[in-house]
């Protein structure tokens, strides 16, 4: 089967703007906090892209792209000029765009409809294509000039792992020769803070997965993209790759619209197993969805035990406490997480946990980066309405 | 100034706790009807599940109009039965009677 390696990252996060320091603040457990800024959503607590700088240079315009467009296009930037590719695309009809997204320009949705509703003003021209919820993947296409397969694949809080399993497959399948592959997500508008209020699983401290402490999630922005390659292909163009992306497995649970499923969870990761050719004991870390819900973590903990079986679960970790929940992003922002641990041989430690929870009873690695050899590890993203994902990548020897 | 706590009583929460699963079907919830409602019954064999404690809170604070503090990340999501969960639920509306 086609080898897929990884040949570049990039991220525009709450725990930074650049894979140095997004790396650094993950290692130290910090990311940045505060309170929603929007009215009437004022108050709850987010984690928020604070250096503004990632938008420099871009030659996008607000007023033309929503927030989610501009972080995917920053991420694509750095990520392609990681790759050695800043300088211009090779054969541009060979490179796609393939990006998660969970529900298009919300921040821009919530402006021209306030307009709307409160001062009767018809929306701004652009409104449609600001919303639509391919747009990002379409900036970015304009962007970096990549003219083959481009488009969104929206599942949630899978929507990136989706994206990126989805690019390793049409890798794989000889229909493209890079994919820039990975997630956006601006779901900080007042509307949509107020919609994920309402199911009462926001945290009012701080996201704490795993943790006996937690009360649950905090919602998160940005953009992470890889770019993924034949490794063919890259070695073609004199790039030499140390990381494969071995391995994607998804499921759906035909269950509940929210409430989260061991069954469904376990079969995505054993799938992904089986695609990668990898047994479980072959997996050094786990990057963990751990939203710092209640439902989830447990949910995740059994399904991690019945993967491993009689083996020991090896550690894992979940980088929400530092990133937020970034929904239609956290995939990325996960994927790229497990590659720079696979890279650094480092486990990023599950932030702000306060005391062991017995229904939680792995390793999570709580607030202490572990330095350990990873040689293979998987990242899990699980997605309301029961859809599952699990990737795995691998050091190339 | 102090005001009157909103009070719960368990025919009213059986009704909702009827109306809540009724609004929200899936394959896992035929065994509504055969359910005997009252305060030692089962809320699993009810069907009921932990999304549905947070539509029932939505609808009690619309129902009195107040705001309930509940994070579907508290241990309340473990009561078993529709007793507690009533018990639960009047604790939570006794926060209100606080001026």
């Amino acid at each position: 089967m086609t080898r897929i390696v990884v040949s570049g990252l990039g991220i525009v996060s709450p725990a930074g703007c650049d894979t140095a320091s997004f790396w650094q603040a993950l290692l130290a457990g910090y990311g940045h906090f505060g309170e929603a800024s929007t009215q009437p959503g004022k108050g709850i607590r987010v984690a928020e892209v604070q250096d503004q700088g990632f938008m420099e240079g871009l030659g996008l315009s607000p007023s033309a792209c929503d927030r989610n467009a501009l972080f995917a296009a920053a991420a694509a930037r750095q990520a392609l000029a990681a790759a050695g590719l800043g300088a211009g695309l090779p054969r541009p009809e060979r490179v796609g765009v393939i990006l998660g997204n969970s529900a298009g320009g919300q921040c821009s949705t919530d402006d021209q409809y306030a307009r709307l509703y409160t001062q009767n003003k018809r929306p701004h021209p652009m409104t449609v294509a600001k919303v639509m919820v391919s747009s990002s993947a379409s900036w970015v296409s304009m962007t970096t000039g990549a003219t083959g397969p481009c488009f969104v694949t929206s599942s949630a809080c899978a929507s990136s792992s989706h994206a990126i399993g989805t690019a390793m497959q049409f890798l794989r399948a000889g229909l493209a020769d890079i994919v820039i592959a990975g997630g956006t997500e601006a779901p900080l508008s007042a509307g949509t803070l107020l919609a994920w209020d309402a199911m009462k699983i926001m945290s009012r401290t701080l996201c704490r997965p795993f943790a006996a402490g937690r009360d649950g999630l905090m919602l998160g922005e940005g953009a992470g993209v890889i770019v993924l390659e034949t490794e063919a292909h890259a070695r073609s163009r004199g790039f030499t790759p140390t990381i494969e992306a071995a391995g994607f497995g998804f499921s759906a649970d035909a269950g509940d619209i929210v409430a989260p499923n061991v069954d469904g969870m376990t079969r995505a990761m054993t799938l992904a197993l089986a695609d990668s050719g990898l047994d479980a004991g072959d997996l050094a870390y786990v990057n963990a969805h751990g939203t710092g819900t209640r439902a989830n973590d447990r949910a995740e903990t059994q399904a991690l035990k019945r993967l491993f079986g009689d083996r020991p679960v090896p550690p894992a970790s979940s980088i929400k406490g530092a990133t937020g929940h970034a929904l239609g992003a956290a995939g990325a922002f996960e994927a790229i997480a497990t590659i720079m641990a696979i890279e650094s041989g480092m486990a990023p430690p599950t932030a702000n946990f306060d005391a062991p929870d017995p229904e939680c009873d792995i390793d999570y690695v709580p607030n202490q980066a572990r330095p350990m050899p990873i040689p293979a590890a998987m990242s899990n993203s699980f997605a309301f309405g029961g859809l599952n994902t699990a990737l795995i990548f691998k050091a190339l020897k | 100034m102090t005001s009157e706590a909103p009070k719960i009583t368990i025919d009213f929460l059986i009704g909702m706790l009827k109306q809540v699963i009724e609004e929200n079907p899936s394959r896992d919830r035929g065994k509504v009807a055969d359910a005997t409602w009252g305060p030692e019954t089962l809320l699993e064999d009810t069907g009921f599940n932990s999304y549905d404690f947070v539509e029932i809170i939505f609808k009690l604070e619309d129902h009195f109009s107040i705001e309930i503090d509940y994070n579907a990340n508290n241990n309340i999501n473990d009561v078993k039965t529709i007793g507690q969960l009533c018990d639960e639920i009047a604790k939570l509306l006794a926060k209100k009677q606080v001026a």
